[in-house]
């Protein structure tokens, strides 16, 4: 049995079922005869097909082999863990520190996790890459990129 | 006429900002290719960004620059470190690494680079003459004859569904689902917005393509670590010897015919087309037996189709709108933010920028060449950048990507969102490219299908009579039918394999 797969079906099923219920009140068109809801009832009874299809796969242990099994323990999904809480506070805080702060600390704080422990050089590359991309974008293509309470 | 567009198109392109822009994407192509775990499609989503603010021709000319450059500087690290920089280069590491093990780098990517101008070069060449004719014939096309042919162009989603149809499949629907949020293009009722006025145009494709591709890599990255190879400078070799030229020229142009070809055929990228060529390379050889343990032929056989594919594959995406691989399916995006359409109205409407794509293709070939000749001892120290710097770089790029094309704070959680079902897609290997394929073919899907109910009053026997549409269903079926079964095949070598191995252990 392959948790992953069975994980993945029943998200597919729940989907689609939320697709057919809420395209269930789409209006209907008279002049258009296809509505709104057509197509994504359609693609929606697909996933849901499918997503069955790998369900009973995997229940019945006939799941093929692939994927990196999800360990709890293994100190890269830690890693990964991390990284994307992480990404989820840097969007956060993004506007109200600006770029050139967030970025800075966030890309020295994903070297650290990469085990990077120069932290003189990890330092010098955070800024340094973080002015370059705010420079290019600001100056040279006119894009204004966050500047937080510093702006 | 054609020739005139043509000389037209070149004296766009050789304008100096046009010129040096080309350039420019192709060094970065070249670097972004050479880098392992960078590839061809991550790049040009990345790098999108810098082209918003340019004119359409210096725009595209650098994301072709960029494509051209990626596909030949994949075989940089395939024959140095026996790491494919991009997939397309996965035949390259054959006999290119052997080759470096017999301290021959220096012949291996001076052939690489030959073999990957003349492929390219020439794929360019039959894409410029090749697209206008198709697009003659697709401006007959209406409402059912799209919807055939976005039909075709989804039916190529088991083809790059890597190692299981189903989750292909599951990927293609979940797509084309993603693909109805927003305002409906019939009726403009909202779907699936939650009441997000950020939603209503639907997900924006640059930031849920910069999630899918380069995100999802981030994350990965950072779970798994691994050591960075070093590299050690090779003996450099401008160009093949004549000797090598003569034994493998027959090779170079069959393997130029095939990878343009396979590119054309939507859903068939580079990296099976330099497999295709190697294999016809490998069979046709008077020493087959040598194929594997340093063959230059080998080499060649791939660098040429991998980089014939790239012309190949800008075929349907510019003359009927349906992009050939992940690559073209972004450069289609990127046409798109640019206020075009690709397709048979672009002959029409544009034939002017659509001279200037195909001078801009030759152009970036020209620019691989030399920056392939005399670029190598550069790319030779690029490959040995640290991961631990790289990540970060990609991590920015992509927040700073998400967030210029609409200066929006929601387009940077719209990618971070798709960043982690990327992540999740890869670690349980349910693939992305179909996600992509359904984001750009589900809207044409369903708007033509709707129109095309509205002219038959609602009778689907119209997809049938039409014999265009009728053929394209057909040739759809077909296709799913055949990518099905060598699927299948596929998964079962795949499966006796894995208990060989169990086996063994």
């Amino acid at each position: 049995m392959k948790i992953p797969d069975i994980i993945a079906g029943i998200l597919g099923l729940l989907i689609s079922v939320h697709v057919i219920y809420t395209a269930h009140f789409f209006p209907e068109d008279k002049v258009l005869l296809l509505g709104p809801s057509f197509f994504p009832t359609v693609l929606a009874a697909g996933l849901g097909i499918f997503s069955l299809l790998l369900l009973t796969t995997a229940l019945r242990g006939k799941s093929r082999p692939g994927g990196d099994p999800f360990n709890i323990n293994d100190p890269g999904v830690h890693r990964a863990g991390i990284s994307l809480l992480a990404t989820i506070v840097y969007c956060l805080v993004l506007s109200t520190l600006g770029f050139i702060l967030t970025s800075t600390v966030f890309l020295f704080g994903l070297m650290l996790l990469l085990k990077r422990r120069d932290y003189l050089k990890m330092a010098a590359v955070s800024l340094g890459v973080t002015l370059l991309i705010y420079g290019i974008f600001n100056r040279l293509l006119d894009i204004s990129l966050p500047a937080g309470f510093l702006g | 006429m054609e020739l005139e567009l043509l000389l037209k198109g070149f004296s766009v392109v050789l304008q100096p900002s046009c010129f040096g822009l080309i350039l420019l994407g192709t060094v970065s192509g070249v670097l972004i290719g050479s880098l392992p775990g960078l590839t061809a499609t991550m790049g040009v989503a990345l790098l999108i960004p810098f082209t918003f603010g340019l004119p359409v021709h210096q725009g595209v000319g650098m994301l072709l620059g960029i494509f051209c450059g990626a596909i030949y500087g994949g075989s940089i690290s395939a024959i140095l470190i026996r790491t494919p920089g991009t997939p397309a280069a996965a035949a390259t590491v054959l006999d290119g690494y052997p080759l470096n093990q017999k301290g021959e780098a220096g012949r291996a990517l001076s052939m690489s680079i030959f073999a990957s101008f003349v492929g390219g070069f020439s794929g360019a060449l039959i894409m410029t003459f090749a697209s206008p004719q198709i697009s003659k014939v697709a401006l007959e096309f209406s409402a059912p004859e799209y919807f055939g042919l976005a039909i075709f162009g989804l039916s190529i989603i088991i083809s790059i569904s890597g190692n299981s149809i189903v989750k292909g499949i599951i990927s293609g629907f979940f797509g084309m689902l993603i693909s109805t949020i927003g305002l409906d293009p019939m009726a403009g009722y909202p779907r699936f917005t939650f009441g997000s006025m950020d939603l209503f145009e639907g997900p924006a494709f640059i930031p849920t393509l910069i999630g899918l591709f380069a995100l999802s890599e981030v994350f990965k990255g950072v779970e798994v670590l691994y050591k960075q190879e070093a590299v050690k400078m090779v003996k450099q070799q401008l160009l093949p010897s004549l000797a090598d030229i003569k034994r493998t020229w027959v090779t170079i142009l069959k393997s130029t015919a095939i990878g343009t070809f396979i590119g054309s055929v939507p859903g068939a990228g580079s990296d099976i087309s330099a497999f295709v060529a190697y294999g016809e390379a490998k069979r046709s050889s008077k020493n087959p037996e040598n194929f594997g343990k340093g063959e230059i032929s080998g080499v060649a056989a791939a660098e040429a189709a991998n980089n014939a594919c790239t012309g190949g594959a800008m075929i349907p995406m510019l003359s009927l709108g349906v992009p050939g691989d992940a690559v073209t399916a972004v450069l289609l995006g990127a046409l798109v933010i640019q206020g075009l359409q690709p397709g048979p109205l672009l002959f029409k409407d544009h034939i002017d920028i659509v001279y200037s794509i195909f001078a801009g293709m030759m152009m970036a070939n020209f620019f691989m060449f030399l920056v392939g000749i005399f670029g190598i001892r550069f790319f030779v120290k690029i490959i040995s950048i640290e991961r631990s710097f790289l990540i970060p770089i990609i991590f920015l790029l992509s927040i700073v990507g998400a967030y210029s094309m609409r200066n929006s704070l929601f387009d940077v959680g719209l990618a971070i969102v798709f960043g982690i079902i990327g992540y999740f897609m890869q670690r349980y290997d349910f693939p992305a490219s179909p996600i992509l394929l359904s984001l750009i073919l589900g809207p044409l899907a369903e708007s033509s299908l709707r129109r095309a109910m509205i002219v038959s009053q609602g009778d689907f026997s119209i997809l049938f009579t039409r014999p265009i549409s009728l053929t394209l269903i057909i040739l759809a079926v077909a296709s799913l039918i055949a990518s099905a079964i060598m699927q299948v095949r596929l998964e079962k070598k795949m499966l006796a394999e894995q208990t060989r191995q169990d086996n063994s252990d």
